[in-house]
């Protein structure tokens, strides 16, 4: 009972949050709406937990601000809510659209709905999710829902090599305050975090592309994601891959509707969110640090001759990253343990950096991974190729911009295994393929943008 | 002329559109065979499946230790004797997944011990605690004991 009252009260301060943003844009669709409130429900109270715990507040404190922020929101958003149904009449008129688009559409409901079967068959048959799972995301959040009033103390006393002790508490937070208002650590909870993250990255895809540009495009991005198997293996095992991986889509459609708006407070407001979503990355997992670096990168390099256009939008954008960043810095400095990479480094990290058979190791494992992607029985990449025939590529900078910040990412994943301490190919194969995921969606949403427009 | 091109780009699509269909209805298929078993009968799926799977049984040891470690705050761990590594590593992880918020310090000589002795149930006579002056608090007789310093 109080668990539901819980994620009530914490969806709809996500939903009022995101319509709050996302009201100005002319078609706003309810399809991204939902898509984003859910996991940025997720983010935002695993956020609020952490502060307010540290700050000394009990759960049902928390549960009570949390209340009163709803009302806030409530009471500022409530007049302009009827922009959600203005000119809106549910008149699907099956005739409007093509045959091959009905078609698309059943194809995507099929595909939806075995996925969400084949989640849960999964689910019950590992409810505790796979190793990362339970050793470090679950068990995290046994400390903190175990022992509320002192994890802060116990949690930085894991060993770092075993426990990843500095991984940042975005699931393992959730999961804790729901565990404490059930009063039980029930496995359903994780399954249903991870439920939200893995559909509605899937929603997410889907009502951008078709925002930005056709519902048809739309559906074959959903329909990429749907169809690709090992994308479910990562959402039903609990992995923190495809959290982190819908803040870095949700950062990114944030930036697009920035450069895509004409209007220069929505532009400010659509920064400040990139930003917050990016902030988010870094709060599910060390790699969405990663993610920030780049896109800075990214956009500095797109804006390196208009200085005050780039100082303008990282303004808001570090404005968007703050508060959660600030929270992660005192985490990662004065709580958690410390990183196990950076910890490991000595004096053999020059070595690493010389050692040519490492780069080569490393480089034919990116090969491998990338042409056996996803478990298709065909290369999903290649599907875009036909398509870049027949429509063309936008070479605008913009779009070879999405493509430069997806370059770097892989560079700087790359870089990561030329200084890691963990044996190589352990390493690798443990890992690369969840990597190459994280930015799967990004690169499905900035391939198909990247088609010159019209139908 | 133009018209012409037109038509035959929406053509060209359509084609694709098509092409594409078959292909992802192809790889759906394949996944869907996978779990045909699951889909044919659901319900007696969940009920062979759930709570049967390896971390859920072993957290069913952990209840009475559980218990009695209570509020204790880090402990010794200890495992069998010439166990590999992986097999150590993954007894390890899942005694501290479920006796968080207790750390367990890894061979490391705590005033209390927890020896989890998963395949031999039975502590070595000859074990190098018993023999330094360690003696058991107690013996849960599903693997795991507890000792302490005299």
């Amino acid at each position: 009972m109080i668990l539901g009252l819980y994620w009530l009260i914490v969806f709809l301060i996500g939903a009022f949050t995101t319509f709050s943003v996302l009201k100005n844009i002319k078609g706003l669709n309810l399809r991204l709406l939902l898509n984003l409130s859910l996991p940025v429900s997720i983010g935002i109270a695993s956020v609020m937990f952490v502060f307010l715990n540290i700050i000394g507040l009990s759960i049902y404190a928390i549960l009570l601000l949390e209340f009163i922020v709803l009302i806030f929101l409530m009471k500022k958003q409530h007049a302009s809510l009827p922009i959600l149904v203005q000119g809106k009449k549910f008149n699907f008129q099956f005739f409007k659209y093509e045959i091959i688009v009905l078609v698309l559409i059943a194809f995507y409901i099929y595909s939806w709905l075995m996925n969400a079967g084949i989640f849960y068959f999964d689910s019950i048959k590992e409810p505790h999710g796979l190793w990362d799972a339970w050793s470090y995301w679950n068990m995290k959040a046994k400390f903190i829902s175990r022992s509320p009033d002192s994890w802060t103390e116990i949690i930085g006393q894991l060993n770092s090599q075993d426990f990843h002790g500095d991984y940042p508490l975005m699931q393992s937070a959730f999961i804790a305050s729901s565990w404490l208002f059930t009063g039980k650590e029930s496995v359903w909870i994780p399954i249903v975090s991870s439920f939200v993250f893995t559909f509605c990255t899937i929603g997410l895809l889907t009502g951008a592309v078709t925002y930005f540009s056709t519902l048809k495009r739309g559906l074959i991005a959903g329909i990429v994601l749907l169809s690709t198997p090992f994308f479910f293996t990562l959402g039903d095992s609990q992995y923190a891959d495809i959290t982190v991986g819908f803040f870095y889509l949700a950062s990114i459609v944030f930036i697009t509707l920035a450069d895509n708006t004409g209007d220069k407070k929505n532009m400010n407001v659509f920064f400040i969110s990139a930003g917050v979503m990016a902030s988010m990355a870094a709060w599910s997992k060390n790699e969405g640090l990663l993610f920030i670096c780049c896109l800075i990168i990214s956009r500095s390099v797109l804006k390196i001759k208009k200085p005050v256009e780039l100082w303008l939008e990282m303004k808001w954008f570090v404005l968007g990253l703050l508060p959660v960043v600030l929270l992660l810095l005192y985490y990662k400095t004065f709580i958690a343990a410390p990183n196990d990479i950076l910890e490991a480094q000595n004096s053999t990290g020059f070595d690493k950096l010389t050692d040519i058979e490492r780069y080569k190791l490393i480089g034919s494992w990116f090969i491998q991974r990338a042409m056996n992607f996803g478990e298709w029985i065909f290369n999903p990449v290649f599907l875009f190729i036909p398509l870049v025939l027949i429509k063309g590529f936008d070479n605008s900078k913009k779009t070879l911009n999405g493509f430069l910040f997806l370059f770097l990412m892989l560079g700087g994943f790359f870089f990561s295994y030329v200084v890691s301490y963990i044996e190589l190919v352990f390493h690798l194969s443990t890992s690369v393929h969840r990597l190459f995921f994280q930015l799967f969606p990004c690169f499905i949403f900035l391939s198909l943008l990247s088609l010159k427009k019209g139908e | 002329m133009a018209m012409d091109k037109f038509k035959i780009k929406k053509i060209c699509i359509n084609v694709f559109l098509c092409g594409f269909l078959v292909f992802v209805g192809l790889q759906q298929w394949r996944t869907f065979e996978k779990y045909s078993l699951q889909f044919e009968a659901p319900l007696s799926y969940t009920e062979q499946t759930l709570g049967n799977d390896f971390i859920t049984n072993y957290g069913k040891r952990f209840t009475e230790v559980k218990q009695f470690l209570n509020e204790t705050k880090k402990i010794g761990y200890y495992s069998e004797n010439n166990q590999n590594m992986p097999t150590y590593y993954l007894h390890y992880v899942l005694s501290q997944y479920y006796l968080a918020p207790t750390l367990l310090g890894k061979n490391e000589n705590r005033d209390t011990v927890l020896y989890n002795l998963y395949d031999s149930y039975r502590i070595d006579p000859e074990n190098y605690h018993l023999k330094n002056g360690w003696q058991v608090i107690k013996d849960f007789n599903n693997g795991f004991i507890l000792i302490s310093r005299k």
